[in-house]
C-alpha cells in the first residue's frame, strides 16, 4: 500500500486520542466512601471481565475510526492484485517523453522512427485509465515540455503528439527524464508513469555511474507513490549511415580579391563497418539574396571511417554567403548535409603597426614583416586576377606603419600591434573606438618592446581592451631548442583553432618552438571590468604547459586577440612554420568580422546578433528553415550594444534574422550534432539492464502490446472511499453498542 | 442530652400510636400487652386436662360437676413489655447519602429512631433496654420502666461512634443469651453481615420466644446506586478501593441487592421476624409511624393468638 499524501498519514497517530482520553478520564474521578462494599465487590467479580471487554471493544472502534479516517485523508492506494475487490483502477499521471532527436528521422522504408514514436505515444495516451492526466515532453539535447502540467484533456495531448515534428538536435536522456520527473513528481495521482518513446540511440544515454544520473534514478525509484518508467523502443537496425561530421571554411572571412576562392573542408564519416564506395559530395553556395546552387562536387571512391574532402568555388560578390555540403544518400538524410555562413568582402584590409622596424635595412628584420607576408599571400594559381602591372591582388591587403605615422583607422578591418612599446594616448583612444564602437578587430602581439606594466595600465585598466594581464617574461635559452615550449594540441574548440583539431593538422600545430613568451593572466569571467562591459574572454590556444598562448576578448561590437609571444622570429620559430600562416590568417579574418556572434551553431544553440545600442527595444523577426517565423525583442546588453538572441533552434538548416533599422538580414547555419549519426543503439531489454543497472524501467519493444504490458504494472486503486465507509461503520457500531450497553435511566 | 435525639415533631407523630406487640409477650406490668405465658390471672383463656401434680385450686369443679372430667382452668394475663433496641454501630452505618434525611448518616438516623422508640415505650410504662454493637456488644443498657431511663439511653446514644466491622451472628447469639425474659427485640442495622450468620442469630432469638423486629436501614444511594461518571468507592468496613463506572454496574448491583433482600425477607418471614426496610431519605417519624401503623393493622387482623400451654 502506498499513500498519495503520505504526510497526512501521520495523523493516524491521532488514533491515540481515545486511549489518552480514556487514561485521562481514569485520573478524573470522585471518591465515595461506601458501605455496601460487599455488593459492589460481588458485582464487580461477576461483571468486570464483561465490562472490560465492552470498554475494549468501544475503544477499539473509536481508535479504529480515527486511524482509518487519517489513513483515508492520506489517500492510500493498493497495487493491482493486492485487493482487487476494493475498487476500479486508479487514475494515472503520465508524462510522455517523445524523442525528437535527429536519429528519430531515420527511415528504413516503412516510415520513420519518429512516425512510429508518435504512434506509440498516441497508444500511451489512449490506454490511460479514465480520469488520468498526461503531459508531453519532447526529448532532444535541449528537452522542453510541450505540455508542462498533466492535463485531463487527453485529446489535447494527442493533438500535440500529432503536431510534433522530428528535430535535428542531439539526445539527452538524463535531462529529458529529469524534466519528466519534475512534472510527474508534482502530480497527485494514484500512479505516476513516465513513457520514454525513443530509438535508444546509445549516444544519448549518460554513463551508468554518473552521479547526478544515479541520484535521479534513485529518487524516481524510491518515490512514493510509485513512479513507473516505461522504455518504448521505436528504433530499428541501421545497416549503414554516411554522415557529414564537420564542415569548416578555410578562411574565417573570404574575399573576392585574390582569386575570390571560397574553400571548405568537409569531413565525411561512414558509420558502417564496411567501406562505402562512390560517395558523392556536393558543394552548394547561396550568394546574398540568391538560392543555394551546386557549385562544386566530387565523388569519394571509398570512405572507410572518416575522410576529409576539400571543396572550393569562386565567389563574385561580397556579403553573407550560405554554404552547404551534401554527402551521400541514405535512410537518415538529415546528417548528410551541413552548412555554414561565411562573410565575403572584397578585400580584408589590415594595418600592422610595427613596433620594431628593421634597423639593418633588411625587411625581414622588422617586426611586422612575417605577418605581412603571411596575410598578403597570393594564390599562385590565380592567374586570372593578374593586373596589367603583373601584380595579383591579395585577399588580405596589408599596410605596415610606425606608431607615430598612424593617421586614420577608418579604412581597415583589423589592426595589429606588433611589439609596440610606445602607444600614444590618441592612438589608444582611436583603437578603443575602432574596436568597441566600430566593431573591428585588434591583434596585440608581444615582444621585447612591450612593457607589461604600461600595457596593463593603458590597454587593460584604462582602455579595457586586453583579455589578460601581462606578467613577467618567461625565457629559455635560445640555443637550447629542447627547452623551448610548443602549442598544446588538445582542447581546440575555438573557431580560429578548431580546424587544427583533425589528426592531419596536429603535426602542424606541434611544430613551433617558443623560447620567450609573456605570462598571461586571463581575466576571470566575474572580473568587474568584464561584468561592467559585458565583454567575454576565451582562450583560443594554449602552450603545452597549459598557459594561455592566444586569448580573445569581445569588446563592445568588436574583438581583441592577445598573443603571448612575438610574431617575428625573435622569440620563436613560429613565423617559419606553416601553422603560422593558417593561424594568423584566420585570426585576422575573425578580427575583421568583429563581435558578430557565431554564425554557424549546432541545433539548440542560440542564434545571437549584436546591434548598435540604439536598436534596443525594437523587434527582430526570426525565420526558420521550414518557413516558420517568430518575433524576438532586441534587448540592451552590457558593453553599450544591443542583442538579439533566440535559443529555439532545433531544426537544422539556414536561419535568418531580420534585424530592425538599417542592420539588414543576418544568416545563420544550424547543424546537427555529429553524435546523432552514430547508429549504435540499445537494442533490447537485456542490453538496457546491462548498461543501466540502476534504471528501474519496463521495456516495451516495437512489437509488444503496450496496453497489456502497462496494465500489468499499474500502481493500483485508491481506497479512501473504502476506508471512509469503514469509518462510518466503526462509528455506527460504536454508537449502537454504546447505546445498547449503557444502563437505562439514571 | 435526650433532646438531641427526641425531636418533638417525631415524638408527637409517633406518640399517638399504641405500641402493640404482634405477639403476646411476657411482661411484668399488667397492661395492654398480653403475656405469652398461660397463667392463672384474671382472664380465662382455656381448659386443659388435669395432670397429676397440678395445683388443685385451679381445678374447675363446675366442669367436673357437669361431665365428670378433671379440667384445669387457664387464664391470660396482660403483662408489661420489655423492648430491647439493638443499634448497629459498625463503620458501615457511618455512610451519609446525598439525599439522606437531614444529612444524617444511617447511624445518626438510627439513634433518633432508637431514642424515639425508647421514649414511646417508656411513656406507656413498658420497659426499655438498649444494646450497641459492632463486632460484639459494645454497650448494653439494662431495661427499666422508669421514664427517667430515657436520659440514660440518650446519653449512651450520644457516645456511640461508628467503629469496626459488623458481626451480626455472634451479637445476636450473645443477646439471646443475655435477654432471658421474652420481649420485643428491635434491630436497627444495615445488616451488612453474612446473611447465614444473621439468619441464624435471628432464628435463635425467635426460638427463645422473642418478638424480633428488624428495621433494615439503607441509604437511598445504596438502594438505587444512582451515581454518574467515574467513581472510586472506598470501603468503610472492607479496606478496598474500587474504581468503576457505576452506570455500568448499576443493574448488576441492584440485582445483587435484590437477591440479598429477597433472601433476607424470606428468612425473616419463615422465622416470624418482622422485617421492615427503611430508606433513610424518609423522615424518622414517617418511618416509625408507618411501622407502628402496620403493626397495629396486623394486630387487629390477627386478634389474640391462641394460648398455648
Amino acid at each position: 500500500m502506498t499513500f498519495l499524501a503520505g504526510l497526512v498519514a501521520a495523523f493516524a497517530a491521532l488514533g491515540a486520542i481515545p486511549i489518552l482520553i480514556h487514561l485521562l478520564n481514569k485520573r478524573r474521578f470522585r471518591t465515595v466512601v461506601w458501605a455496601a462494599m460487599d455488593f459492589l465487590l460481588a458485582t464487580l467479580e461477576q461483571n468486570s471481565r464483561r465490562i472490560q471487554m465492552r470498554d475494549l471493544i468501544l475503544m477499539t472502534l473509536r481508535t479504529l475510526a480515527v486511524v482509518l479516517f487519517a489513513l483515508a485523508l492520506a489517500r492510500p492506494t493498493i497495487a493491482p492484485g493486492q485487493l482487487n475487490l476494493l475498487g476500479h483502477q486508479g487514475e494515472i499521471a503520465a508524462v510522455v517523453v517523445l524523442d525528437q532527436s535527429l536519429s528519430m528521422g531515420h527511415d528504413s522504408g516503412a516510415g520513420s522512427r519518429f512516425d512510429l514514436g508518435k504512434k506509440r505515444a498516441t497508444e500511451v495516451v489512449d490506454q490511460l485509465p479514465k480520469g488520468s492526466a498526461a503531459a508531453l515532453v519532447l526529448m532532444d539535447d535541449s528537452p522542453h515540455a510541450d505540455i508542462a502540467e498533466p492535463t485531463h484533456d487527453l485529446s489535447l495531448v494527442g493533438e500535440e503528439i500529432a503536431r510534433a515534428a522530428v528535430g535535428d538536435g542531439g539526445t539527452d536522456v538524463q535531462e529529458s527524464l529529469a524534466l519528466a520527473w519534475s512534472i510527474a513528481r508534482k502530480a497527485p495521482a494514484v500512479g505516476r508513469e513516465i513513457y520514454v518513446v525513443t530509438d535508444l540511440q546509445t549516444v544519448g544515454w549518460p554513463a551508468a555511474d554518473e552521479p547526478t544520473w544515479s541520484a535521479l534514478l534513485e529518487e524516481i525509484r524510491t518515490a512514493q507513490p510509485e513512479c513507473r518508467i516505461y522504455i518504448c523502443d521505436v528504433g530499428d537496425e541501421q545497416a549503414s549511415n554516411i554522415a557529414l561530421d564537420e564542415l569548416i571554411a578555410e578562411d574565417e572571412l573570404a574575399a573576392t580579391e585574390g582569386g575570390g576562392e571560397l574553400a571548405v573542408l568537409a569531413t565525411v564519416r561512414n558509420h558502417a563497418p564496411t567501406p562505402a564506395t562512390g560517395v558523392p559530395v556536393d558543394l552548394l553556395i547561396a550568394p546574398p539574396g540568391g538560392e543555394l546552387r551546386k557549385v562544386a562536387s566530387t565523388v569519394l571512391d571509398t570512405v572507410d571511417g572518416t575522410r576529409q574532402v576539400r571543396l572550393s568555388a569562386r565567389v563574385e560578390s561580397g556579403g553573407e554567403h550560405r554554404i552547404e555540403v551534401v554527402a551521400g544518400v541514405d535512410g537518415l538524410g538529415a546528417d548528410n548535409r551541413r552548412g555554414l555562413v561565411l562573410d565575403v568582402v572584397d578585400q580584408v584590409k589590415v594595418l600592422i603597426i610595427d613596433g620594431e622596424p628593421s634597423a639593418t635595412g633588411k625587411r625581414w628584420d622588422s617586426e611586422g614583416f612575417f605577418l605581412g607576408q603571411a596575410l598578403s599571400l597570393v594564390d599562385p594559381r590565380d592567374e586570372a586576377s593578374e593586373g596589367a602591372d603583373g601584380e595579383r591582388p591579395a585577399q588580405i591587403a596589408v599596410d605596415i606603419a610606425l606608431p607615430g605615422d598612424v593617421a586614420s583607422l577608418a579604412d581597415y578591418h583589423a589592426v595589429v600591434l606588433a611589439n609596440v612599446g610606445d602607444l600614444s594616448p590618441s592612438l589608444i583612444d582611436a583603437l578603443t573606438g575602432f574596436v568597441r564602437v566600430d566593431g573591428k578587430g585588434l591583434f596585440i602581439a608581444c615582444g621585447d618592446n612591450v612593457l607589461p606594466d604600461f600595457y596593463n595600465a593603458a590597454l587593460l585598466t584604462d582602455a579595457g581592451l586586453m583579455p589578460a594581464r601581462l606578467g613577467e617574461v618567461i625565457a629559455t635559452p635560445v640555443d637550447a631548442p629542447d627547452s623551448a615550449i610548443g602549442f598544446a594540441t588538445t582542447g581546440l574548440v575555438h573557431p580560429i583553432a578548431a580546424f587544427l583539431a583533425g589528426d592531419e593538422a596536429q603535426r602542424f600545430l606541434s611544430g613551433p618552438r617558443f623560447h620567450h613568451r609573456i605570462a598571461l593572466e586571463t581575466l576571470a569571467s566575474d572580473d568587474p571590468a568584464l561584468v561592467a562591459t559585458g565583454d567575454q574572454v576565451g582562450t583560443v590556444l594554449s602552450f603545452a604547459d597549459g598557459a594561455p598562448a592566444l586569448v580573445e576578448r569581445t569588446v563592445g561590437r568588436g574583438a581583441v586577440l592577445l598573443f603571448a609571444s612575438a610574431i617575428d622570429r625573435e622569440w620563436s620559430d613560429f613565423p617559419l612554420r606553416p601553422v603560422y600562416l593558417m593561424l594568423m590568417r584566420r585570426a585576422v579574418q575573425r578580427l575583421a568580422l568583429g563581435r558578430r556572434g557565431a554564425t554557424t551553431v549546432l541545433a539548440n544553440e542560440p542564434l545571437v546578433a549584436f546591434l548598435p545600442a540604439r536598436d534596443a527595444g525594437q523587434t527582430a523577426m526570426v525565420h526558420d528553415p521550414r518557413a516558420g517565423s517568430r518575433r524576438v525583442p532586441v534587448e540592451s546588453a552590457a558593453g553599450g550594444v544591443a542583442k538579439v538572441a533566440d535559443g529555439d533552434t532545433r531544426i537544422a538548416g539556414f536561419w535568418r534574422i531580420e534585424l530592425p533599422g538599417e542592420n539588414g538580414n543576418r544568416w545563420y547555419a544550424v547543424n546537427h550534432p555529429r553524435g546523432e549519426s552514430a547508429p549504435e543503439r540499445i537494442a533490447d531489454d537485456a542490453s538496457l539492464r546491462s548498461r543501466q543497472p540502476a534504471l528501474d524501467a519496463q521495456w516495451i519493444g516495437r512489437d509488444d502490446d503496450l496496453a497489456s504490458t502497462v496494465r500489468s504494472q499499474r500502481v493500483g486503486s485508491e481506497i479512501w472511499g473504502v476506508l471512509i465507509t469503514l469509518v462510518a461503520i466503526c462509528l455506527g457500531l460504536e454508537s449502537w453498542l454504546a447505546q445498547r450497553w449503557s444502563p437505562k435511566g439514571t | 442530652m435526650a433532646s438531641n435525639y427526641l425531636d418533638p415533631d417525631v415524638l408527637s407523630k409517633v406518640g399517638r400510636l399504641d405500641l402493640k406487640a404482634r405477639y403476646v409477650v411476657e411482661g411484668f406490668i399488667a397492661g395492654m400487652h398480653k403475656s405469652p405465658l398461660k397463667g392463672y390471672s384474671v382472664e380465662f383463656a382455656q381448659h386443659r386436662g388435669y395432670v397429676p401434680g397440678d395445683d388443685l385450686k385451679h381445678l374447675d369443679w363446675k366442669v367436673y360437676a357437669k361431665n365428670g372430667r378433671y379440667c384445669i382452668k387457664q387464664y391470660e394475663a396482660e403483662t408489661n413489655l420489655v423492648c430491647t433496641a439493638l443499634l448497629d454501630a459498625s463503620e458501615s452505618m457511618a455512610y451519609v447519602g446525598s439525599q439522606a434525611w437531614g444529612g444524617l448518616s444511617k447511624l445518626e438516623y438510627a439513634k433518633i429512631a432508637v431514642a424515639a422508640m425508647s421514649y414511646l415505650v417508656l411513656s406507656q410504662s413498658d420497659a426499655m433496654a438498649m444494646g450497641v454493637f459492632a463486632e460484639g456488644i459494645d454497650e448494653y443498657v439494662e431495661s427499666s420502666t422508669r421514664k427517667i431511663h430515657i436520659n440514660r439511653i440518650c446519653a449512651e446514644l450520644a457516645s456511640v461512634k461508628p467503629e469496626r466491622k459488623t458481626a451480626m451472628g455472634p451479637v445476636l447469639h450473645t443477646i439471646a443469651d443475655r435477654v432471658r425474659r421474652r420481649g420485643v427485640i428491635v434491630l436497627f442495622s444495615d445488616l451488612f453481615s453474612p446473611i447465614d450468620e444473621l439468619i441464624d442469630g435471628l432464628q435463635h432469638l425467635r426460638h427463645l420466644g422473642h418478638e424480633v423486629v428488624v428495621l433494615h436501614l439503607l441509604d437511598h444511594d445504596e438502594l438505587t446506586f444512582g451515581f454518574d461518571g467515574l467513581v472510586q468507592f472506598d470501603g468503610l468496613e472492607i479496606a478496598r478501593k474500587v474504581l468503576c463506572q457505576p452506570r455500568q454496574l448499576k443493574k448488576a448491583y441492584l440485582g445483587e441487592l435484590e437477591k440479598f433482600l429477597h433472601q433476607l425477607k424470606a428468612a425473616c418471614q419463615g422465622s416470624g421476624v418482622d422485617y421492615h426496610l427503611v430508606d433513610t431519605t424518609k423522615p424518622v417519624d414517617v418511618t416509625l409511624s408507618a411501622y407502628l401503623g402496620a403493626r397495629a393493622r396486623m394486630a387487629r387482623g390477627t386478634g389474640r393468638a391462641p394460648v398455648r400451654a
